[in-house]
């Protein structure tokens, strides 16, 4: 019984953490709490579009996964295709994508 | 905490998982309201891809000022790909059309509504005096709403009485309707995105899904982050983001497809992988003719001659297709054809395959389309939740316009077809028109008509929502036939400034998106509403009103007698789909819920068609029917297509492939992303991606200009050697978003001689320094 709920509580508590990209899917007219809950324009890069590597791989997640160097971490590092939402904005940070 | 990101990420697919059963109710609030910062929300689909995104739409003093993933979507469950995300940008260009505008020599004039109305219908009303109801034509768009679609659909079968109305799904989509008329005699998919999160192994075919239909991508990456059984196998002829994601990247030689597919079978039957019982019960096996053509004479015209076939004589068709020898073809190696063909059999395995452009935009695109559904229907791996072929639109509503009501020369709403006499009679009744009003013979595909605009047979042809002088194959023809003068008159309805617009005789000025109440219908069947949000700028109006006026200026207004057209072109349009297994619900369903698949009967909508349990058209006992395919006995056809070459292929003089295709943050020829600053720096302008053991053989280094020639046309472009894609060698792929660099001119108006859909992955190029 105490593992269940221990179980429940932590899938609870992840689940209230990462609630705007895990709403319930569902018909209705969404809350004004849904609404802000949900996600907005993502972030855009301060910094230059970093080039690939030579295997086409973009180098995002070895700052922004840990949050090196002064980069802030991602909140949801299950996403491993960035450039998907994300796109340069203005530049106003160097990034270590700028070496 | 102490919860490491790796934890976290664990956890999170718990949680997901956990979400999905459904836990804790949010209170209902009320959308009409306005937000703390005084935006008002509301929903919409996304104007873009055919995925058909929930999106939530924030307005403040007139003006879209934000857009939202809808977390309460459940296509996409709050999450958008980057053009989603800039939704609140497309529509606020700078030069954004406000006015209608009529051509007087060199120079566009602006114009009242009144008298560009009246000019136009003064051009309609002269050639069909002069050359008769087929010398007036109407090219529309798999965006288009359904009300638009329908509309047009309704004023020249109807009223002007000619099948002189295509669309620009002609050019993505035919051949998958196609492909599933002559598989299961019902257009659209059986399954639905569920089958994303609920298959373990996913087949890709020629589509480059993370980069055209990302968030559709990415349910089935979530799906493998909670489920490590999931395997995605990328058949490609390019590897791209696609191909770095997935388990598996197949490369094979461009239109192999064909020859690969047929392996597949032929080792799935040596190896006794089929489902015998399955077949049994479900299957007819047909052949059709060979050597089909390639549409590339004006007026090309093909009639299949189907013919039933035995399973032996089908297993015989299929012997030259020996793992060997499509290797040689190929370029997969037998082995690996092998290994995939017993991955798709693997009966502890729910195997998905998904296909776009590759297949569709294809000289034997009907074939392919045929062939991929001949694996499922072997081994029975169809109509069952989590295991289906799932055909992916490009379009917004390529399926919900197009497709469902019917915007084709040939077509009537809900399958119906002009050559089928009950069916001209059922939409008349409908429609309230004298009977023989509809004619009876469809005139041409979307390329046949543009080459009639050429030859002059078509004198006054009404572009909207689309941009065909951009995007045709082989476009310098028909660029230089819309302005052969004698008679012609092109008319453009659009947002902004294009390269159909340049060549047009009058503008008018467009609503877009949630400018107007629309219908959008998306790849899953899940038919989706929206209203209006903000006013269209200037002088701007939706393209329902301009056609309604139209009808009222020829005299068709009888046609059009609504108070509220959207709601009641509706209710008169889901008449033609009742009880016919493409059900509509009444128009408020739609309003209050994030879009309904259909068929959609007592409210109930459908996940899974043709199976029990899932589908309300199959009775209890029935297990699997295919109920539109009366004469086959509600079977489902697996055909015997060949492996036949491409309308041109690579010689000495023009040694390279052309590929042409889409990139993630650019819609279709880039008049709306284009605009978007963001969207037109990640992506800026086309380039020529290559391999680089070419580019060295020919001393050209990266970002270097090129000149690149085909029979039809020639361009200067920088190569690309290390981006996001990679082409193979012997291989160029070039985005057609570049309103600068109009690639479509080298391309080839070959087209599927079934579907008439042209071939845009494959012609011949030569390649030099620039």
């Amino acid at each position: 019984m105490t593992l269940l709920v221990r179980m429940l509580a932590g899938a609870a508590l992840v689940q209230i953490l990462m609630a705007p990209a895990l709403a319930i899917a569902d018909d209705r007219i969404p809350s004004e709490k849904e609404i802000m809950q949900s996600e907005g324009m993502p972030p855009l890069m301060p910094h230059a579009m970093p080039a690939p590597d030579k295997n086409g791989q973009l180098a995002c997640l070895s700052c922004h996964e840990e949050g090196k160097n002064g980069a802030p971490p991602t909140p949801h590092p299950e996403r491993r295709m960035c450039t998907q939402c994300h796109v340069q904005g203005e530049v106003k940070t160097p990034g270590k994508a700028g070496k | 905490m102490g919860l490491s990101r790796r934890d976290f990420l664990k956890a999170s697919a718990a949680a997901a998982a956990f979400a999905a059963a459904g836990a804790a109710v949010l209170k209902p609030g009320n959308a009409d309201a306005a937000d703390d910062k005084g935006i008002k929300w509301g929903k919409a689909p996304c104007r873009f891809c055919g995925t058909g995104c929930g999106v939530l739409v924030g307005v403040k003093n007139g003006r879209i000022v934000a857009t939202k993933g809808d977390p309460a979507a459940p296509v996409n469950k709050g999450l958008n790909c980057i053009k989603g995300y800039f939704l609140s940008k497309v529509l606020y260009g700078k030069d954004r059309l406000t006015k209608p505008l009529i051509r007087k020599g060199d120079k566009m004039v602006e114009a009242s509504w009144d008298e560009a109305m009246g000019l136009i219908a003064s051009k309609f009303k002269e050639a069909i005096d002069k050359h008769g109801p087929d010398s007036v034509a109407m090219y529309g768009s798999g965006q288009w709403t359904v009300f638009e679609g329908y509309a047009a659909s309704k004023l020249f079968k109807g009223g002007i009485g000619t099948n002189n109305i295509e669309v620009n799904a002609r050019l993505c989509m035919a051949s998958a309707v196609t492909g599933f008329m002559t598989t299961f005699a019902s257009d659209e998919p059986m399954g639905c995105y569920d089958d994303l999160d609920l298959g373990d192994t996913f087949f890709l075919w020629g589509a480059n899904m993370a980069e055209c239909h990302p968030v559709l991508f990415s349910r089935m990456i979530d799906n493998r982050l909670k489920n490590p059984n999931v395997r995605i196998i990328d058949f490609a002829t390019r590897h791209t983001r696609t191909s770095q994601m997935a388990d598996r990247y197949v490369k094979f030689n461009p239109q192999t497809d064909l020859a690969l597919l047929n392996a597949i079978a032929y080792v799935i039957i040596r190896d006794r992988l089929y489902d015998e019982a399955f077949i049994k019960e479900h299957v007819v096996f047909k052949k059709g003719k060979e050597n089909i053509g390639y549409g590339l004479e004006d007026k090309f015209k093909f009639a299949d001659e189907p013919k039933l076939i035995t399973f032996d004589e089908y297993t015989n068709f299929l012997k030259p297709y020996t793992p060997e020898y499509v290797e040689k073809l190929s370029g997969v190696p037998a082995q690996t054809i092998v290994e995939m063909a017993h991955l798709y059999a693997d009966r502890k395995r729910k195997v998905n395959s998904l296909w776009t452009m590759g297949f569709n935009q294809h000289s034997r695109g009907t074939w392919v389309n045929n062939l991929v559904y001949n694996v499922h229907l072997l081994t029975g791996k169809i109509c069952r939740p989590g295991e289906n072929p799932l055909s992916l639109t490009g379009q917004p509503s390529a399926c919900g316009t197009t497709r469902e009501v019917g915007t084709f020369t040939h077509r009537l709403p809900a399958d119906m077809v002009v050559m089928n006499p009950e069916h001209r009679a059922k939409a008349e009744k409908i429609w309230g028109i004298p009977a023989g009003k509809i004619p009876a013979k469809p005139t041409y595909n979307a390329t046949e008509m543009f080459r009639a605009l050429d030859r002059g047979d078509i004198k006054v042809v009404w572009v909207q929502v689309t941009n065909p002088f951009q995007s045709l194959p082989n476009l310098n023809r028909y660029r230089t036939g819309a302005r052969k003068g004698d008679g012609r008159f092109v008319i453009v309805s659009d947002i902004y400034p294009t390269r159909s617009t340049e060549l047009a005789d009058v503008i008018l000025p467009s609503a877009s998106w949630v400018e107007k109440e629309g219908v959008f219908g998306n790849a899953e069947r899940r038919t989706h509403q929206w209203f209006k949000q903000v006013d269209p700028p200037g002088e701007a109006k939706n393209d329902l009103w301009q056609i309604m006026e139209l009808a009222r200026r020829l005299g068709h207004g009888n046609l059009f007698p609504y108070k509220y057209p959207e709601k009641e072109i509706w209710e008169e349009y889901r008449k033609f789909g009742d009880g016919q297994g493409k059900d509509l619900a009444p128009y408020e369903a739609y309003a209050k819920t994030r879009g309904l698949r259909w068929p959609v009967v007592n409210g109930k909508e459908t996940l899974w068609r043709y199976v029990e349990g899932h589908d309300p058209y199959v009775k209890q006992g029935e297990g699997i029917k295919f109920y539109k395919n009366k004469p086959d006995h509600f079977k489902a056809v697996v055909w015997a297509r060949p492996f036949e070459p491409a309308a041109e292929v690579p010689d000495k003089q023009y040694p390279f492939w052309l590929c042409t295709g889409r990139v993630l943050e650019h819609w279709h020829t880039g008049t709306m992303t284009g605009r978007v600053p963001e969207l037109k720096r990640a992506y800026s302008s086309a380039v020529c991606e290559m391999h680089p053991d070419d580019a060295k053989r020919l001393g050209i280094k990266n970002l270097q200009k090129v000149r690149i020639s085909s029979r039809r046309g020639t361009i200067v472009l920088p190569v690309d050697l290390n981006g996001r894609g990679k082409a193979e060698k012997g291989n160029i792929f070039v985005a057609f978003f570049d309103e600068g660099k109009l690639i479509n001119e080298l391309c080839i108006d070959a087209y599927c001689p079934i579907s008439g859909e042209p071939d845009f992955k494959k012609c011949a190029v030569r390649i030099e320094k620039a």
